[in-house]
């Protein structure tokens, strides 16, 4: 399964909201809560547990950061064979993003009828998710940054005049 | 059911922890094939992937260290429910060590009677195994070379 998006962001930004699932975890199609989320210095590492609801039945699972090139790449492999191994990738396009989504399912989900059924289950759910991350990403990238310690414009806090009679 | 076992090792605390710490040291000492191993600065986020065959099946899985404190503690996930969440902890013994390897079923292993079974299974499988482990670690400790007490080095001026 491979779905890719145009998202009207800079890669560091689309990067950056892809390296924390928890900044889009409600948008999943699948009930789906972080219970743990573990970022490393280097990238690869970083380490997330969820917990999920299907038809009632709790799951719990987590996946781990296996390869990442900053901005360019990230692999992320789960330890639910069907989950398997999602890579992510990054590339300048225009004034913004594509980003292109790759799956792979482990085990006993690689075999042909299983991948088929797999493959048609996740495009399905990506089609749903992708539009939603774009508009989040993108409604993130229009507000105007915060720099820490930099003072309001001078004009939007100077007094009237005292008016004298 | 929470399965706890405790053995001691020979080799000082941070030759053990050392040890648990770096999948790529335990390569001889585990019953099956290791592979993609990545160790991070810090220990947290330090994973591997691993195999085995049974009966013509291969099964495999993903395990990574989620909580480490130096020469105390290791937190260690795995992708296996039957294996779930392990700690290891290290507490220093006479000239050794004592680990102490308690391990949280996940997933159906923590209802009964799958917990029993677990927790009837655990010691006996970890007295079959861990001999290996604690032989390997040993050795690894005899091999390291002892560092000399400091002495004051002689300068220039002291001469």
């Amino acid at each position: 399964m491979k779905q890719s998006i145009y998202i009207e962001a800079p890669v560091e930004t689309v990067f950056d909201h892809f390296m924390d699932p928890r900044k889009d975890i409600d948008l999943m199609p699948i009930d789906t809560e972080v219970l743990e989320f573990k970022l490393t210095e280097e990238g690869i590492g970083t380490y997330t547990s969820y917990r999920s609801k299907i038809a009632g039945i709790p799951f719990e699972m987590f996946d781990v950061v296996t390869d990442m090139v900053r901005n360019k790449r990230i692999t992320s492999k789960s330890s639910s064979a069907m989950e398997g191994t999602w890579t992510y990738t990054f590339e300048p396009e225009g004034t913004g993003t594509r980003l292109t989504l790759e799956h792979q399912a482990g085990s006993l989900w690689r075999l042909p009828l299983l991948r088929n059924v797999m493959d048609m289950t996740t495009s399905r759910m990506t089609a749903s998710y992708l539009p939603k991350a774009k508009a989040r990403i993108e409604a993130e990238a229009r507000k105007p940054k915060v720099v820490p310690g930099q003072r309001k414009p001078a004009a939007s806090k100077a007094r009237k005049p005292a008016t004298r009679s | 059911m929470v399965a706890r076992q405790s053995f001691y090792v020979d080799a000082p605390v941070q030759t053990v922890f050392d040890y648990f710490k770096d999948p790529n040291q335990q390569r001889d000492a585990v019953l099956f094939d290791l592979h993609d191993v990545k160790v991070t600065k810090d220990g947290v986020g330090t994973h591997y992937s691993w195999d085995f065959k049974v009966a013509g099946l291969r099964y495999e899985g993903l395990e990574v260290l989620t909580e480490v404190v130096p020469n105390k503690h290791i937190t260690e996930r795995s992708s296996m429910a039957l294996a779930g969440l392990w700690e290891y902890d290290f507490k220093p013994e006479g000239t050794g060590t004592r680990v102490t390897m308690t391990v949280h079923p996940q997933s159906f292993w923590r209802f009964p009677p799958l917990d029993r079974l677990m927790g009837f299974a655990f010691p006996r499988v970890s007295k079959a195994v861990m001999p290996r482990f604690i032989k390997a670690i040993e050795e690894t400790a005899t091999r390291k070379p002892k560092v000399a007490p400091s002495r004051p080095r002689k300068t220039a001026a002291s001469r």
